[in-house]
């Protein structure tokens, strides 16, 4: 058994970890609550903003009088040879399993993508792991992970849009987490670009008969949508990942520090039994000593 | 009068949503626009200058919008827009300082300004005070 000034150190060490994991775990909390009001609160833009484009180019008559040249990102490619994930996670680690969950995510769908695969990360860990691994990274977002704004979403969108439009890649797909609750966040995968038709079943049929007049004109109209619809799409995986990276933070954090008491209460056993069996050896040696000395002197 | 739903909703919130408005006139690029319940379907893009909703029960309420979209259905006519405020939060003299500066920027006339961008912030900036001014007027 280790000796009492040892387990004394270990002690103090594990108890200066359990206070900074607590810190982390309070400071998680806090911005957790205000990244989950903004992920609410960011949600009815989102729907609507798709919504309406969903009308617009629900309405075949009106996608067949488009110059699809016109509207790059609505446009839907014959082939399809190269798909661009965009993968978001952390810019720390310390956040449990979160990263890694969308990581391992992305390389299960990257791997059973036929097509050529090109990434685009948000997240230095995302970089990381995928520049580690050699794939072809187009462009790496970072810095902002856990408190994205929506000039953020706009810089993403507009590369990712210009990229589309150079042909860099036919198909956008995006990884990130959705948000349930501070114990349960869920990775997930959906394409983004090109710009797709709802599918056609009865409450979007109702809507797709309605045909919407447009001031000043379709044209226009689309052009100046598309983009603002992927904004609103990058903005809420950010906002929903952001929220899931401080929930998932929280919940690590927590257990490191009850992890943290429950070492130091067990530690503190063991100090006590080598403490005590060092009193009981000394209390040997002296009642040993003062025997032997009688027995000399008789 | 038949009323119908409206909302304005900004990426960051939804600013405003009431089922009883009876009006609401906007600016579209080609210029004044006003729908009321059952109007046809209508998508428009919006320019940069106030929203105005009348209610059912004579209230007039105004929004700075500095640009976005606006969608009505027959029923239900949503505002989209990335910046978006309630004429009656407007900061006037925020407002004001705004605008000076982009004058001042569009009048420097130097290289480095981007020219678009700062005749923009001139259009939010007095959208901000038209818009302030017509809910305190």
């Amino acid at each position: 058994m280790a000796n009492a000034r040892e387990i004394r150190r270990h002690m103090k060490s594990i108890s200066n970890i359990g206070k900074i994991t607590k810190a982390m775990k309070m400071v998680a909390a806090a911005r957790l609550r205000r990244a989950q009001e903004r992920a609410a609160a960011s949600r009815p833009y989102a729907i609507k903003i798709k919504e309406v484009l969903s009308h617009v180019v629900a309405d075949e008559g009106i996608l067949a009088g488009l110059d699809i040249k016109r509207h790059p990102l609505l446009q839907q490619r014959a082939e399809i040879k190269r798909v661009a994930y965009l993968v978001m996670c952390s810019d720390k680690g310390l956040a449990g399993a979160y990263s890694s969950n969308v990581l391992k995510m992305a390389a299960a769908e990257i791997a059973a993508c036929d097509k050529e695969v090109v990434v685009i990360t948000s997240g230095r860990k995302a970089r990381d792991y995928f520049l580690h691994r050699g794939y072809t990274v187009l462009n790496s977002h970072m810095g902002f992970s856990d408190r994205p704004q929506y000039t953020n979403a706009a810089d993403i969108a507009k590369d990712a849009a210009k990229r589309f439009a150079d042909g860099e890649f036919d198909e956008l797909r995006i990884v990130y987490t959705i948000f349930k609750t501070a114990l349960s966040q869920i990775p997930t995968v959906e394409k983004i670009l090109p710009v797709e038709p709802p599918a056609k079943d009865s409450k979007a049929g109702e809507q797709a008969n309605a045909s919407f007049m447009f001031e000043p004109s379709e044209d226009e109209i689309l052009s100046a949508l598309a983009p603002k619809y992927l904004e609103t799409v990058i903005f809420a995986a950010l906002v929903q990942s952001a929220a899931s990276e401080l929930g998932s933070r929280m919940t690590a954090m927590t257990s490191a520090t009850d992890n943290a008491a429950a070492l130091v209460a067990n530690l503190e056993l063991s100090y006590n039994k080598a403490r005590q069996a060092g009193i009981t050896r000394e209390l040997n040696e002296i009642v040993g000593g003062v025997e032997a000395l009688a027995q000399s002197q008789e | 009068m038949t009323t119908f739903t409206f909302e304005i909703v900004t990426p960051d919130k939804m600013l405003f949503s009431t089922d009883k408005a009876t009006y609401v006139g906007f600016t579209a690029p080609s210029g004044s626009m006003g729908i009321e319940a059952k109007h046809l379907p209508i998508t428009a893009s919006l320019s940069i200058a106030p929203v105005k909703i009348n209610l059912e029960d004579g209230t007039v309420k105004y929004f700075s919008v500095a640009g976005g979209f606006l969608e009505m259905n027959g029923t239900k006519c949503t505002v989209l827009a990335t910046v978006a405020e309630d004429g009656k939060d407007i900061d006037a003299a925020r407002a004001e300082a705004a605008k000076k500066r982009a004058e001042e920027r569009l009048a420097s006339k130097s290289a480095e300004i981007d020219m678009n961008r700062a005749t923009i912030a001139l259009q939010k900036a007095l959208t901000r005070l038209k818009t302030k001014a017509k809910v305190s007027g």
